[in-house]
C-alpha cells in the first residue's frame, strides 16, 4: 500500500519546531532568595521578577518531548493516507502527433516518465493506455506496465501538421471507466480540452525560421525552383541556405555557395534559382531548434498524363476534343491502343474507359419528345449546330462526387437519347425523366474496370461548349481516369499526402525526403515536403501541468484513513505528559545552588 | 443530534486523566493548569473522532420524468406505477419530489398555464434537455438533507452531457436511471434526404428521400419549402424501406430550407417523420436591402450602379438564409422587432466572420426607435444609440405588468433558470435604463395584480432597490389576468403629469387570461397619451397570441413574441430603450461633412445642406464619421468601421419614405448610397481559392481548395475556419488539417444544433458557407452513443440503472456527518506551543496583570 498526504499544508503544523526552540532559549528573571540552608531552597518556588531574557539554549527532556508532540500532531494534520491495496485504475496517455512536438519530444517524455510514475503510486493497480492524436495513428500500448508504455512512447514520432484532438480525447475517455482514472493529454502549448482532461506540456517559445513550401516553376522559356522561406520568430533571424544535389552514393553536390538569409520577425520571403541539370535537389537551412522545416527535398517533376483518343467524328468529337484539350495534364494520341481514355460513339467498343457521346442529333432522338411548357426553351444559340429544338425540360443533377457545385443552368439540349440507366450506373444529370449523363462501369476481357461517362444526347447541338460545367465535369472525370495509370511519374506532395496508386490508395511518408511508391515496383518518384506553417511557430508554445488537479481528485476515492492515527496522538499526549512530569522534577543540587 | 463520536470509548481517558491530576496534585504535574487541561481534552476529543452533523437522516428523492414526445409511448404508460412503487416503498423521513422535463424543466405541483392540472406537464416536449433539467434540480436541492437523483427517461439526451457527471460529484448526488425497454412497435422514419448543398438559380433541385417502415404500404409526404408546404406525394415503402424522388426549382438567391413530412397512418413514433436540408443558391455578389418601403429609393440608385440588389420589403420572409451568399445587408427604416430573430442574431457572425456589410438607415423605425438598441445587430453598429442623460428632454412614467403565474416557474430550454428569473432580470435592465427624472412602477400580476409600491416610484433616488425588487419577484401559480394587470398600470399612471406615459405588459402567450374590458381600457389610454407594448413569452401560434397583438395594436405599442426566453433581458432592454431612450430628430438640420468621407470614396462629396430629420446616436471609439449634424449634438449622421473582417455603416437620416425629400432631391444622393454600397459589399471575392462542404451523418466535412497564389499569404497567415452553431452561435475556431499542397480538410459534428454557419478567413477576406444542417431531429436519432453517455454519467456520480425501483431508497446514502478532526488538530499545536512557552517562561496572564498593578 502506497502513502500520500491529503492535506500537504497541515506540515505547517511543523513550525512549531522552531517556535519551541525559541521557547526553550528565554528564561525568566528569578527573584534572589536568601537562606540559611539549603533544604529550605528546596520549599521555595522561583519567582519570575517580570522580565524574560534570551540566553543559550538548554537541553531538556520537556524540550524534545514536546518536539515529538508537535511533530506527530502534524503529521495527523498532514492527513496521510493509505492507497487500497484493491485500487485499480485506467489511465489513457494521448501524445500529441503534430509535428511541433519534436522540439521538445525529449524533454516532453522525460516529464512525462516522472508524472506517470507519480500517477501509477496512486493505485495497486494501472492500466495503461498510449494513444495519439493523429486520427490514422494506431494505439501505441494497452497494458498494466508502465516501463512498457514508456518504452512504447519512444516509439512515438510526432509528425503530422495541425489537426484537431477531439476524436482521440473521445476515444481515450472512452477507454478510461467512469471515476477509476484519467485521460492526460500530452502537446506543447496551452489548450482547451473537455473536462477532467490533464494536459501536460513542457513546450516554450523560440524564434524559429524554416521552409514553407516549394515549387518548380517555368520563367521566361527556363525551369526554376521556387521556395519560401518564413521567419516565425518576434525578432530578426539569419540563417544559411544552401542547394545540394543529392547523389545516390550519398555524397551531395553542391549546387550553389551557402547564402545567409536575413528575415524581420513574421516576413516570409521567396527565393529562386535556375534548375540545374540534375533530377533532385535539396535546400538546406543552417540548423536552428526546430529541424524538420529546415529541408526541403525537389524532384523534377513529370506528370501523370492522361493519353486521350478520339474516335468519335463530326463536330460533338471535335468538340468534345476541345474540352479535353482544355483539362490539364492530357496529351492527344491517335490510336486507341495507346490511349488511357477514349471519346468514342455511344456503344464503343475500345475496351477502355471513355467518354461516349452520340454520333449525330439522330441517335439521341428521343423516343417521346416533352411538351415545352418553360421559358426557357428556345433555339440553340450555337452557330456551329445546326438549328434543332431544346427540350424545354429543366436539368436536375444527381449529389454526386463529379456533378457537385456545378450550375447546369446554361445548358440547353435537345431531349435526352433513350438510354436508360442500368442499376450498376451512376446517373449524373437528369432531363425529363430520362439520364442525360451517367457513368457505366465495366470489365474488360483482361479483367480491368473500365468506366465510361456517357453523355446522351446531341452534345453539338446544345449549349455545351458554352457552358463551364461540362470543362469540369470532364476535367473530373479524366482525374478518375488518371488514378488508374500505370506508367511512372514523379511529383513533389507534402508529408503524409495521400496518393492515389493505380491499384490501392497510400501516403507519401511522414518524414520529409525522397522516396517512391510502390516499393515493390515504384510509379511515383516523389520529393516529400513538410510546409505546414502552423507547426513551425512556436510563438504560442508554453508549459502546462494540470496533472495534480485530476490525479488528485482520483487518488482520495482510492485511499484510506491512516489507520495508525490513534496511536499518533497517543504518542502526542504521552509525549506531553512526560514533558509536564520532566518539568516538575525538582532540579539537582547544584542547580539549586545556581539558583541561589 | 448535531454532533457524534465514532470512537467515544476514548472519552474514558477524562476521568483517568481527572484522577492523576488529583493524585499528583502535590508533585507539580500541573494537569489542572487551564493549557495542560485543553491539550489533555483536545486529545482525547480528537481521538474520540467527533463529527457534525451535515444532512438529515432522510433522503429527498428528486424523480425527472422526461415528457418529451419520444418518450410518450414508452415511459408514459408506466409513469403511474412507477410513481405508486417509489410512494410505497419511502421510509417515513424519506421525500419524494418530481421534475418533469422535456424543452423546459419544471417542478411538480404548481400551476403552470390555465387548463392543465398541478401535475400535468405543459411545455414545450420537442427535445430532452435532461442536462438543464438535472442542473435546474441541483440547484433546488436543500444543503441539510441528503438527496438522489431518479430520472425515468429513454437517455436520448438531445443536448451533450459534458460537464454534468462533474457537478453531480461536486454536489455529491448520485444520479439513478430508469430506462424503458427499447422499442418493438412499427415505426416509419425518415431515413435519409439528399439534395445538392448548392444549386444555381432557376436550377433543378434532384432530392432523394428514403423511408423505413415495418410494414409495407403507401406513406404520404408533405413536401416544404422554406416552411411552407409546396406539394404532396406518396412514397411506397417495401420490404423495409421506400425511395421517392422529386425535382423543384429556386429562383432566389440565399439559402433555402426544404422539409419532408411524412404522414403514415400507423406510426409509433411521430418525431422521426420529418427531415429538413438547407439548399444555397448561387449566383454572383448581391446586396440584400431589407426596407420598409415597397418603392424604396436606394433600391433604384444600387442598381443604377449595376450592383446586384435582392429587395426584401415582406419582412414575414425574412431569415437567415437570407445571408447565405449576400455581400452586404442594408437595414433600411425596418424595426428589430419585426425581424426573425435568427436573422438579427445571425448578422454578427456574418459581418465579423463572414466579412459581410452591414448598413442601417435612419428613420422613426430605426435605431433605438425600431428597438435596435441591446439586439445583437447593437454592438456592431459604429454608433451608440442610446440617448445620454443630458439630451433627454421628456421624462417618462412606464408600468411594467409582469406575468408571475405558474408557467413563469418552468426553466427556460436550454438553461437552469427559471423564465421568472429571466423576466426579473429583464425588468431589472429596464429599470437600470430609465433616466433620474423617469418613474416606474412594478407590477407582478397573477390572478390579481401585486404592485411592489403604492404608486409610481421616482427612478432617481430609488434604483438600486427598484432593480432589488425587480429581481426578487418570484412565480406562484395561476393565470396572468392581463385587464387586472393594465387597469393596476393605468390606476398608478393616470395621475402622473409627465410626457411620456407608457405600460409594457409582459404575459405568456399561452395562458393570457382574462381580456375583461380591455378595448375600453386601451381606448382610455390612448386618448390620454399612455402606450402599451406587448412582450408575449411564446409564439405567434400560442393559444392567446392573438389577444395579446390586439392589446399592442390598440394601445399603439410593439409586440414582441419570444419563444427564447433567455433572450427576455434583451428584449424588456430594448422595449425601454425604443420609449426612454431613442430620439428621432423631426426638424430640419444642417449638414456638415468630414474628412472621414474620404476614407470612403476617391473623390469628396458635396453633401447636401439639411436633412428633414435623424436619428440620435453617438459616434463609437475607433469609428469613422463622414458627416456630422449641425445642431448641439454634432451627432454622426453618416459613420462607419470595420468590424471582424466586415465592414458596417450607419446612416441616421432617413433615405426613403417620411423626412427624406431633402435627401432624395439632393444631386449627389445616388453617388452617396452607392460609394456605401460598394464600400459595403467589399473587394471581390477572393480568386484562387474555394471552400467545399458537405454533410456526414452529423459531421461537417470542409474542405478548402487554394492555388499557388494563395501559397506566400498561407504561410504567414494560414487559413482560419470558424464555426457558428444555431441561432447566435458563439465564432469558434476549428483547426484544418493540411493534405495536400493548396488543400486543407476539416471537420466537426453539427448534431447538436439546429443549422452551422461557417468562414474561412484568408488574409483580410473570408468564404462564407451555411447554413448547413443535419438531415433528421436529433430528438429521433435514438443515438446509443447518447444513452451510453448517460449511463457513464450516471455511473460517475455513483448511480446505477433501477430495474427494482424500490431498491433507490436503500442505496447508500451520502455521508451525512463530516470529520472536525482537521480544525482540532492545529488548535492543539497551538495549545501546545502556548503551554511550552509558559511552563518555561512562568508566563500568564493572571499573573502579568498583577504585576502591572503592583
Amino acid at each position: 500500500m502506497g502513502l500520500f498526504l491529503a492535506n500537504p499544508w497541515g506540515l505547517l503544523g511543523l513550525l512549531a519546531l522552531p517556535a519551541l526552540v525559541g521557547i526553550h532559549c528565554l528564561q525568566q528573571r528569578s527573584r534572589r532568595v536568601r537562606t540559611s540552608t539549603l533544604f529550605l531552597l528546596e520549599h521555595s518556588q522561583p519567582v519570575n521578577e517580570g522580565g524574560l531574557r534570551f540566553e543559550r539554549f538548554h537541553n531538556s527532556l520537556p524540550f524534545w518531548m514536546q518536539l515529538l508532540a508537535a511533530t506527530a500532531i502534524s503529521w495527523l494534520l498532514a492527513d496521510p493516507r493509505w492507497i487500497r491495496a484493491d485500487s485499480r485504475q485506467t489511465v489513457a496517455v494521448v501524445l500529441d502527433s503534430s509535428a511541433s512536438m519534436r522540439a521538445f519530444r525529449d524533454r516532453t517524455l522525460a516529464r512525462l516518465a516522472t508524472r506517470l510514475r507519480a500517477w501509477q503510486a496512486t493505485a495497486a493497480r494501472t492500466d495503461w493506455h498510449l494513444l495519439e492524436t493523429g486520427p490514422r495513428r494506431p494505439p501505441l500500448y494497452a497494458g498494466d506496465s508502465l516501463p512498457r508504455l514508456l518504452e512504447a512512447a519512444d516509439r512515438w514520432n510526432p509528425t503530422l501538421g495541425t489537426h484537431a484532438f477531439d476524436d482521440a480525447l473521445g476515444v481515450a475517455a472512452s477507454l478510461v471507466p467512469a471515476g477509476g482514472g484519467g485521460v492526460v493529454l500530452v502537446t506543447d502549448r496551452p489548450c482547451d480540452t473537455p473536462e477532467g482532461v490533464a494536459v501536460l506540456s513542457v513546450g516554450e517559445p523560440f524564434d524559429n525560421v524554416g521552409f514553407s513550401g516549394g515549387s518548380l516553376a517555368s520563367r521566361a522559356g527556363r525551369r526554376i525552383w521556387r521556395v519560401l522561406v518564413t521567419n516565425h520568430g518576434d525578432s530578426p533571424q539569419t540563417r544559411e541556405m544552401s542547394l545540394v544535389e543529392p547523389r545516390t552514393d550519398g555524397q551531395d553536390r553542391p549546387v550553389a555557395a551557402a547564402t545567409p538569409v536575413t528575415l524581420e520577425p513574421g516576413q516570409s520571403r521567396e527565393f529562386t534559382g535556375d534548375w540545374p541539370d540534375a533530377e533532385r535537389l535539396v535546400l538546406r537551412l543552417s540548423t536552428d531548434r526546430f529541424a524538420r522545416d529546415d529541408t526541403l527535398p525537389l524532384v523534377r517533376p513529370v506528370p501523370r498524363q492522361v493519353r486521350v483518343a478520339v474516335l468519335l467524328s463530326g463536330s460533338t468529337g471535335d468538340l468534345l476534343a476541345r474540352m479535353v484539350a482544355a483539362c490539364s495534364d492530357v496529351e492527344r494520341v491517335p490510336a486507341a491502343g495507346d490511349a488511357d481514355l477514349v471519346i468514342e460513339p455511344l456503344g464503343g467498343t475500345s475496351g477502355k474507359s471513355g467518354v461516349q457521346a452520340p454520333v449525330d442529333a439522330a441517335a439521341a432522338d428521343p423516343d417521346e419528345p416533352q411538351t415545352a411548357d418553360d421559358s426557357d426553351a428556345g433555339k440553340s444559340a450555337d452557330p456551329s449546330a445546326k438549328a434543332v429544338s431544346f427540350d424545354p425540360a429543366w436539368i436536375s443533377a444527381e449529389e454526386h462526387p463529379l456533378t457537385r457545385d456545378l450550375g447546369w443552368g446554361g445548358l440547353l439540349s435537345p431531349a435526352a437519347g433513350n438510354l436508360r440507366v442500368a442499376t450498376a450506373d451512376e446517373p449524373l444529370l437528369w432531363k425529363g425523366g430520362r439520364p442525360l449523363a451517367f457513368v457505366r462501369s465495366s470489365r474488360s476481357q483482361d479483367g480491368r474496370r473500365i468506366e465510361s461517362l456517357v453523355l446522351n444526347w446531341d452534345v453539338a447541338a446544345s449549349t455545351a461548349a458554352r457552358t463551364p460545367a461540362m470543362v469540369v465535369l470532364l476535367q473530373r472525370f479524366i482525374d478518375r481516369v488518371r488514378t488508374g495509370i500505370t506508367r511512372p511519374w514523379a511529383d513533389n506532395v507534402e508529408t503524409g499526402q495521400r496518393i492515389d496508386l493505380p491499384d490501392r490508395p497510400a501516403r507519401a511518408p511522414d518524414d520529409p525526403g525522397f522516396f517512391t511508391l510502390p516499393a515493390e515496383q515504384p510509379l511515383l518518384t516523389g520529393a516529400a515536403q513538410f510546409a505546414d506553417s502552423r507547426e513551425c511557430d512556436f510563438r504560442s508554445a508554453g508549459p502546462v501541468d494540470s496533472l495534480d488537479a485530476i490525479r488528485r481528485g482520483e487518488l482520495l476515492k482510492r485511499s484510506v484513513r491512516d489507520p495508525w492515527a490513534p496511536l499518533w496522538i497517543a504518542v502526542a499526549t504521552a509525549a506531553m505528559l512526560v514533558a509536564w512530569i520532566a518539568a516538575a522534577r525538582p532540579p539537582s543540587a547544584q542547580a539549586r545552588l545556581s539558583v541561589g | 443530534m448535531p454532533l457524534r463520536f465514532l470512537a467515544p470509548q476514548w472519552f474514558l481517558l477524562l476521568p483517568v486523566a481527572a484522577a492523576a491530576a488529583w493524585y499528583w496534585r502535590d508533585r507539580g504535574l500541573g494537569l489542572e493548569r487551564p493549557l495542560r487541561a485543553a491539550c489533555l481534552c483536545l486529545a482525547v476529543l480528537i481521538l474520540a473522532e467527533p463529527e457534525v452533523r451535515r444532512q438529515g437522516d432522510g433522503l429527498d428523492l428528486w424523480v425527472l420524468v422526461d415528457q418529451s414526445d419520444s418518450c410518450s409511448e414508452t415511459i408514459q404508460p408506466r409513469l403511474a406505477e412507477w410513481q405508486t412503487i417509489l410512494e410505497k416503498s419511502k421510509r417515513a423521513d424519506d421525500r419524494l419530489f418530481f421534475v418533469d422535463f422535456a424543452d423546459e424543466a419544471v417542478a411538480r405541483g404548481a400551476v403552470q398555464r390555465a387548463g392543465s392540472g398541478g401535475t400535468d406537464y405543459a411545455g414545450r416536449r420537442t427535445a430532452t434537455r435532461l442536462h438543464s433539467a438535472t442542473m435546474f434540480t441541483l440547484g433546488q436541492l436543500r444543503p441539510d438533507r441528503a438527496a438522489r437523483l431518479l430520472a425515468f427517461t429513454d437517455g436520448f439526451s438531445t443536448e451533450p452531457l459534458a460537464g454534468l457527471a462533474e457537478a453531480l460529484v461536486a454536489k455529491g448526488v448520485p444520479l439513478d436511471l430508469r430506462l424503458p425497454p427499447t422499442r418493438d412497435a412499427n415505426d416509419y422514419s425518415i431515413a435519409a434526404l439528399r439534395l445538392p448543398r448548392r444549386v444555381q438559380a432557376r436550377e433543378g433541385v434532384l432530392a432523394d428521400l428514403t423511408v423505413r417502415g415495418g410494414v409495407d404500404a403507401a406513406v404520404p409526404v408533405e413536401i416544404l419549402r422554406d416552411g411552407k408546404v409546396i406539394g404532396t406525394r406518396s412514397v411506397d415503402v417495401a420490404g423495409g424501406s421506400g425511395r421517392l424522388r422529386f425535382t423543384d426549382r429556386l429562383a432566389t438567391a440565399g439559402a433555402h430550407r426544404y422539409g419532408v413530412r411524412i404522414i403514415p397512418t400507423d406510426d409509433a413514433i411521430a418525431g422521426n417523420n420529418t427531415a429538413e436540408y438547407w439548399v444555397e443558391v448561387q449566383a454572383g455578389p448581391r446586396l440584400v436591402l431589407v426596407t420598409a418601403y415597397d418603392e424604396d429609393p436606394l433600391a433604384g440608385v444600387l442598381k443604377a450602379q449595376g450592383l446586384d440588389v435582392q429587395v426584401v420589403n415582406d419582412l414575414a420572409t425574412v431569415n437567415v438564409g437570407l445571408l447565405s451568399g449576400a455581400r452586404a445587408v442594408i437595414l433600411n427604416n425596418v424595426p428589430a422587432y419585426k425581424l426573425d430573430a435568427d436573422f438579427v442574431k445571425g448578422l454578427e457572425f456574418f459581418v465579423e466572420s463572414q466579412g459581410g456589410g452591414l448598413a442601417m438607415v435612419g428613420g422613426r423605425f430605426s435605431f433605438a426607435s425600431g428597438g435596435w438598441f441591446g439586439s445583437a445587430a447593437d454592438p456592431l453598429l459604429p454608433v451608440s444609440m442610446e440617448l445620454k442623460q443630458e439630451h433627454r428632454k421628456l421624462a417618462v412614467a412606464m408600468a411594467i405588468v409582469m406575468d408571475r403565474s405558474g408557467s413563469m416557474a418552468m426553466t427556460a430550454p436550454g438553461t437552469n433558470l427559471t423564465k421568472m428569473a429571466l423576466a426579473d432580470e429583464g425588468a431589472a435592465r429596464a429599470v437600470e435604463l430609465l433616466g433620474v427624472n423617469d418613474f416606474v412602477v412594478l407590477i407582478p400580476v397573477d390572478s390579481a395584480a401585486h404592485p411592489l409600491s403604492d404608486s409610481l416610484v421616482a427612478v432617481g433616488p430609488n434604483r438600486a432597490s427598484l432593480v432589488d425588487a425587480a429581481r426578487s419577484v418570484a412565480s406562484t401559480g395561476g393565470g396572468i389576468f392581463c385587464y387586472t394587470g393594465l387597469k393596476a398600470a393605468w390606476d398608478m399612471l393616470k395621475p402622473s403629469q409627465v410626457g411620456q406615459r407608457h405600460v409594457i405588459l409582459f404575459a405568456d402567450a399561452a395562458d393570457a387570461e382574462e381580456p375583461g374590458e380591455y378595448k375600453e381600457l386601451l381606448a382610455e389610454m390612448v386618448r390620454e397619451k399612455c402606450t402599451v407594448s406587448v412582450i408575449g413569452m411564446g409564439t405567434e401560434q400560442d393559444g392567446d397570441a392573438d389577444f395579446l397583438k390586439d392589446i399592442a395594436q390598440r394601445g399603439k405599442g410593439r409586440i414582441f413574441f419570444n419563444s427564447d426566453a433567455t433572450e427576455l433581458p434583451a428584449v424588456f432592454e430594448m422595449e425601454t430603450a425604443t420609449i426612454a431612450r431613442s430620439a428621432f430628430i423631426e426638424e430640419p438640420v444642417a449638414v456638415k461633412g468630414t474628412p472621414g468621407w474620404m476614407e470612403l470614396a476617391a473623390e469628396p462629396l458635396d453633401w447636401l445642406p439639411r436633412v428633414d430629420g435623424y436619428n440620435l446616436t453617438y459616434l463609437r471609439p475607433k469609428a469613422s464619421q463622414a458627416a456630422v449634424s449641425g445642431d448641439e449634438y454634432a451627432a454622426p449622421l453618416v459613420a462607419f468601421w470595420q468590424k471582424g473582417v466586415g465592414r458596417v455603416a450607419a446612416v441616421t437620416f432617413p433615405l426613403g419614405g417620411d423626412f427624406s425629400a431633402m435627401a432624395r432631391d439632393w444631386a449627389g444622393y445616388g453617388g452617396m448610397c452607392q460609394t456605401l454600397g460598394r464600400w459595403l459589399m467589399g473587394p471581390a471575392a477572393p480568386p484562387g481559392a474555394g471552400l467545399r462542404t458537405d454533410v456526414d451523418g452529423s459531421r461537417v466535412i470542409a474542405e478548402l481548395f487554394s492555388d499557388e497564389t494563395w501559397s506566400d499569404v498561407f504561410a504567414a497567415d494560414p487559413p482560419r475556419l470558424t464555426i457558428s452553431r444555431g441561432s447566435g452561435g458563439k465564432a469558434v475556431d476549428v483547426p484544418w488539417e493540411r493534405l495536400a499542397p493548396g488543400r486543407y480538410a476539416a471537420s466537426f459534428d453539427v448534431a447538436d444544433a439546429a443549422y452551422v454557419r461557417g468562414a474561412v478567413r484568408l488574409g483580410d477576406q473570408a468564404l462564407a458557407v451555411g447554413p448547413l444542417n443535419v438531415v433528421t431531429n436529433p430528438e429521433w436519432s435514438f443515438d446509443p452513443a447518447r444513452r451510453a453517455e448517460l449511463l457513464a454519467v450516471a455511473a460517475r456520480s455513483g448511480g446505477v440503472e433501477r430495474v427494482d425501483l424500490s431498491d433507490v431508497w436503500k442505496a447508500p446514502r451520502p455521508a451525512a456527518f463530516r470529520g472536525i478532526r482537521r480544525w482540532l488538530l492545529p488548535l492543539l499545536v497551538m495549545t501546545l506551543v502556548l503551554e511550552a512557552f509558559q511552563t518555561q517562561t512562568g508566563w500568564s496572564p493572571r499573573r502579568r496583570g498583577r504585576i502591572a498593578a503592583g
